[in-house]
């Protein structure tokens, strides 16, 4: 089959130049939002995930599985488990056993200030720095107790609606009535923690008055086995705890957050249709209005599937400088924004899986986009076409 | 530079970059290791289920009030205690005293005892276990086939091995179920 010289179909972009620079809009805009799904999905898969090689057991109140805020472990109880239990990581002679409060609090800027500012605060000992080794003071330092400090995550101004500088070393925040300074500021990329708020243990104990601590979190020496924690804790029932693996704590918190990606997709999906049927438009007037050229090339001795894929040639073309304009607008618009959810905060992440949503969809718009309208248009009779203005 | 070189520059990049993201595609993590591996390391000992258990049985709160470590105990309770009363990976089980009332028939796993206060169930719990020569459980599963299920009535006997306020562990050397 002879087939038309592969310039013929990119030259025919340049004939209507409006024509070709709202086929490229087009393209780009459904591109930028597959992609802007794509981002929001991953950033959020990001943040619920634990990081790679996660060897951490936490031991929570029995019935607080799905939310350590309500989970009230006892100092007994935690101390036994951060002693007794076999298998528990050991450096230097300290075990990595972090005992911690994780606490929903609402703080202000000032003693009167009448915004509510709704932040998580984690109460943590220094063993918390064993166990989250992901957490990295970036500026500053660790908060002491009884000095009611705080230590500020890299999100945390993103999940209080402050600009980050309010958030610096040396100015405060009121929790209850009381000043707390801010000390240092941490990042733990690709976790939730980023938008936390840390502090010392014992002073968000005093300040939610409570003896009690929302969970022990353990990490496993290379020999032990999750079932040696769950073990324990079924013989030890009287403490009434329960053993989780990190790793199955966070898969859980992605199941639970399946309903809202399946509607972020939908959405794209549908706004997507709706590209793809406006551009399905602008090409059966693009095709219609070329019937006689087209009439023309099968006189030529061109056959009707030269024709086609001529076409579709140009329409992908056309949609792939669409994708790789809106993947360059995606990287520099939406990659690290940051959005809030109830969880914390997360940034869009514009990764390769985003790229190639984004751009296979580019691609199969270019290729899906032109096939009706040509096969419409070349079905028509030679001498018809050739008559047609 | 010629136009329509450049123009013909997009899919090939675009088709490049794809070749790349496919290439790199981010996963999520792996979930943690549902130890199952070692489950299949180690078999319940022969014998250990049986049709029935001669003598008659304490309950689960008289062997908690009376028993004392070593003592050689056949006990009758429930299968309980919470929505998966087993240990993934270890040959273990939470047993519940009879005279604890289960979730009402609505419920689809009447035996995590939902309906009453944590204390009174752990109160009204111990646990069994079949241990391995150095004591600890071994890494099998006792609702295997064949082997216990969720809200089922059964009678152990056993050495008790830990004693304590509140704490009572069973070896399980038979099990009959009911």
């Amino acid at each position: 089959m002879k087939l038309l010289p592969a310039d013929y179909a990119v030259r025919n972009l340049g004939r209507s130049p409006a024509r070709l620079a709202a086929t490229v809009l087009g393209s780009a805009l459904v591109v930028l939002l597959v992609l802007a799904a794509a981002a929001f999905v991953q950033g959020m898969l990001r943040s619920l995930s634990p990081p790679p090689g996660n060897r951490n057991v936490v031991l929570v109140r029995k019935g607080s599985e799905e939310s350590f805020e309500r989970s009230q472990v006892s100092a007994a109880a935690a101390s036994q488990a951060m002693s007794a239990i076999r298998g528990v990581r050991e450096a230097n002679g300290v075990r990595f056993a972090s005992p911690e409060v994780h606490y929903s609090a609402v703080l202000r800027e000032s003693a009167d200030s009448p915004r509510d500012l709704r932040a998580m605060i984690r109460g943590v000992s220094p063993a918390a720095f064993l166990v989250h080794p992901q957490v990295e003071i970036t500026e500053g330092r660790a908060p002491r107790p009884g000095r009611n400090e705080m230590m500020a995550g890299a999100l945390a101004p993103q999940k209080l609606g402050l600009p980050a500088e309010r958030l610096a070393v040396g100015r405060a925040l009121w929790l209850d009535g009381v000043e707390w300074t801010i000390v240092g500021r941490f990042d733990a990329p690709g976790t939730i923690m980023r938008s936390e708020i840390w502090t010392a243990l014992t002073d968000l104990q005093t300040a939610a008055r409570r003896d009690t601590v929302s969970c022990v979190v353990l990490t496993l020496a290379a020999d032990a086995e999750f079932a040696d924690v769950d073990a324990w804790a079924a013989t030890r029932l009287d403490l009434e705890l329960v053993a989780l693996a990190e790793s199955e704590y966070f898969a859980a918190l992605q199941r639970f957050y399946r309903p809202v990606r399946g509607m972020v997709w939908a959405t794209a999906a549908l706004i997507a249709l709706a590209g793809v049927l406006g551009g399905l438009n602008t090409l059966y007037a693009a095709f219609a209005a070329r019937g006689r050229e087209l009439g023309m090339l099968q006189c030529l001795g061109f056959r009707r599937t030269a024709i086609l894929l001529s076409l579709v040639q140009e329409s992908v073309v056309a949609a792939s400088a669409g994708a790789l304009l809106a993947a360059g607008l995606g990287w520099l618009l939406l990659d690290g924004a940051a959005v809030r959810f109830s969880m914390g905060v997360f940034e869009l992440r514009i990764d390769s899986f985003a790229l190639l949503a984004g751009l296979g969809s580019g691609l199969a718009l270019g290729l899906v986009g032109a096939i009706p309208p040509a096969i419409h248009q070349l079905r028509r009779p030679i001498a018809a076409a050739l008559k047609s203005n | 530079m010629n136009k329509s070189l450049v123009l013909f520059a997009a899919p090939a990049a675009a088709l490049a970059l794809l070749a790349a993201a496919c290439g790199g595609a981010d996963a999520p993590s792996a979930r943690a290791s549902s130890n199952a591996a070692a489950a299949a390391a180690a078999q319940l000992p022969p014998g250990l289920f049986a049709d029935a258990i001669d003598g008659v049985p304490m309950t689960v709160v008289d062997a908690k009030a009376n028993a004392a470590e070593g003592d050689e105990i056949t006990i009758i309770g429930l299968v309980g205690g919470r929505a998966n009363p087993f240990v993934a990976g270890r040959a273990m089980a939470q047993i519940v005293d009879l005279g604890l009332p289960p979730c009402g028939m609505a419920s689809a796993t009447p035996w995590d005892y939902c309906s009453v206060p944590a204390e009174e169930v752990a109160r009204h719990s111990l646990t069994i276990q079949v241990a391995g020569p150095d004591g600890r459980p071994l890494a099998a599963e006792l609702n295997g086939p064949g082997g216990l299920r969720p809200g089922q009535e059964v009678i152990v006997h056993g050495v008790v091995s830990q004693k304590a306020e509140g704490v009572l562990v069973v070896d399980a050397r038979r099990i009959a179920g009911q």
